[in-house]
């Protein structure tokens, strides 16, 4: 596993920081001091982690150790995490280099469990992706292969690690043996730029609305001589600057690789090296994966340019989901990985997502359960059916106040009101088999 | 309406805030509604209502109400 290979790359550099440098034998060593400070038996560990030197060896010591992970976010609140810990009765909690031990109960823990990720960010919600070693080593080998990345890369870490894209880029370049150059700035900061101007950064990696503020902010107006290479996923990006940001990085000998994954997936199953010529595409399956497409009956779709949905398999499908502490005792994986994503596939091979069946948007790359809102609106008496698109969360109500109800979600899902419709409905739409009609609620808001 | 009172409004819609809430000492990253998403949406509030367009630097040094000011006074806007 490229956690217990550090050493492997002894004197190359791993992390660099805005205080100091670290070779992966230095690495190492700070990863030993933290397990000589943790129990031999296995600990539930809760960690708000951030990209920094701490926290990264932390979370290797406790992937060395054997020990289980819940990566949570650092902003989370102190009622969320407390609700958290209430369900999951953690060993330790970890945050900004201090460790707290919390309890001393023996959980039944499940072997192959290593790390344990929200699909939702910063909600707090208590559902969580259970993922082996096998599912981070495989998932990191994959994506280091996949893409032009190279032993002597310096990558910014422009995403959070809690998040399992950021965690991905991580992970693939330390088992890459490339260096980490560690930020928690958004690309709004005036620190991103200067290090892009100043510190010979290689690659970075943005969801749909890094890219979105990126071009906003006049990235394609410059020439970053040492940009390598970038990359896409969290959401669909607009064709539009797909293209742009593939023909930018074209003409500046650069590439704009676009990528499509899953917490489900330990992060990342495709990848898109031709955006040019395919900017709706997210390619092919990386590593060791493999797609598939099923139509309604559960059928495979063999020929090309049909819709199913898509199905994937390999090392990196996690173990399953858990709510709380009892489902971490064992897990039953699934072989195939149904995406919940609608898709098709061209002659050539190249996947397309057309849609989702699932029922989740993405504004901001940021995954909403929209089951999740209802619940929580049902949790406060409030009967409502949510729906919406990549832009907008879009919910029918049949009682209260819109506007104190669009507040509520706003610091529910720390999303911006500006991206919350909140209508009120005489009565709510049904389809013929008596269940919320979400298509013509949808209409309804985009009429 | 006033400039003033425009750039209260531009505040309050972009950051999704109450307008009693924006003053000169408001900054960014210190309410959790004024994030880098806010930020943004703030931005194009900013640049419609005021008809100017804010480069890369008037974006990232915009780290308050005051700079704001500031940095619109800087585009012709005055207070």
């Amino acid at each position: 596993m490229f956690f217990n290979q550090l050493t492997n790359f002894a004197q190359r550099v791993a992390l660099i920081s805005d205080d100091e440098t670290l070779t992966y034998a230095q690495l190492q060593d700070r990863v030993n001091h933290w397990l000589t400070g943790l129990p031999t038996q296995r600990q539930l560990v809760f960690v708000q982690m951030q990209n920094s030197v701490a926290d990264i060896s932390f979370y290797l010591a406790l992937l060395q150790g054997g020990h289980v992970a819940m990566l949570l976010a650092p902003e989370l609140d102190d009622d969320k995490l407390s609700a958290l810990q209430q369900t999951y009765q953690p060993n330790l909690v970890y945050r900004a280099g201090h460790v707290q031990q919390v309890s001393d109960q023996y959980h039944e823990l499940a072997p192959e469990l290593m790390v344990l990720m929200s699909t939702s960010g910063s909600t707090g919600s208590a559902k969580q992706v259970a993922l082996s070693g096998q599912n981070l080593h495989s998932n990191a080998v994959a994506i280091a292969g996949s893409l032009p990345m190279r032993a002597d890369d310096i990558a910014l870490t422009t995403l959070a690690p809690h998040y399992v894209y950021g965690l991905s880029v991580i992970n693939s370049h330390l088992a890459r043996g490339a260096a980490l150059r560690l930020f928690n700035a958004s690309v709004m900061s005036r620190e991103f730029w200067q290090l892009l101007e100043h510190d010979n950064i290689t690659s970075f990696a943005g969801v749909p609305y890094t890219y979105n503020m990126l071009i906003k902010l006049g990235f394609l107006r410059k020439g970053w001589p040492s940009l390598g290479y970038y990359t896409q996923a969290g959401g669909k990006l607009a064709e539009a600057q797909v293209t742009q940001l593939a023909e930018y990085a074209d003409a500046h000998g650069q590439e704009f690789i676009v990528m499509y994954g899953q917490t489900e997936a330990t992060a990342r199953m495709a990848v898109n090296r031709t955006p040019m010529a395919k900017p709706t595409s997210i390619g092919r399956a990386i590593g060791n994966g493999e797609f598939q497409l099923r139509d309604d009956a559960g059928h495979p779709i063999t020929a090309c340019d049909q819709q199913g949905e898509l199905y994937y398999r390999g090392p990196n499908v996690a173990l399953g989901y858990a709510s709380c502490i009892t489902d971490l005792a064992r897990f039953f994986p699934q072989e195939w990985l149904a995406t919940g994503d609608m898709a098709r596939r061209d002659e050539d091979g190249d996947y397309y997502i057309v849609g989702r069946k699932k029922r989740f948007i993405k504004p901001f790359g940021q995954r909403i359960n929209l089951q999740d809102v209802e619940d929580y609106l049902a949790s406060a008496g409030i009967q409502a059916c949510a729906t919406g698109n990549d832009e907008y969360l879009q919910v029918a109500v049949l009682s209260g106040d819109a506007i104190q109800i669009q507040t509520r979600l706003q610091h529910f899902l720390g999303l911006h009101p500006r991206h919350i419709q909140v209508r009120q409905f005489a009565e709510l739409p049904l389809s013929s088999n008596g269940k919320p009609d979400y298509p013509a609620i949808a209409r309804s808001f985009n009429d | 309406m006033s400039n003033q009172q425009t750039l209260v409004e531009a505040f309050s819609h972009g950051l999704g805030i109450d307008a009693s809430t924006v003053n000169d000492e408001l900054a960014y990253n210190t309410i959790p509604q004024w994030d880098s998403t806010a930020h943004m949406i703030l931005i194009s509030e900013l640049e419609s209502r005021f008809d100017v367009m804010l480069d890369t630097d008037d974006i990232i040094d915009m780290s308050s109400v005051a700079k704001a000011k500031e940095i619109l006074a800087k585009h012709g806007v005055q207070f």
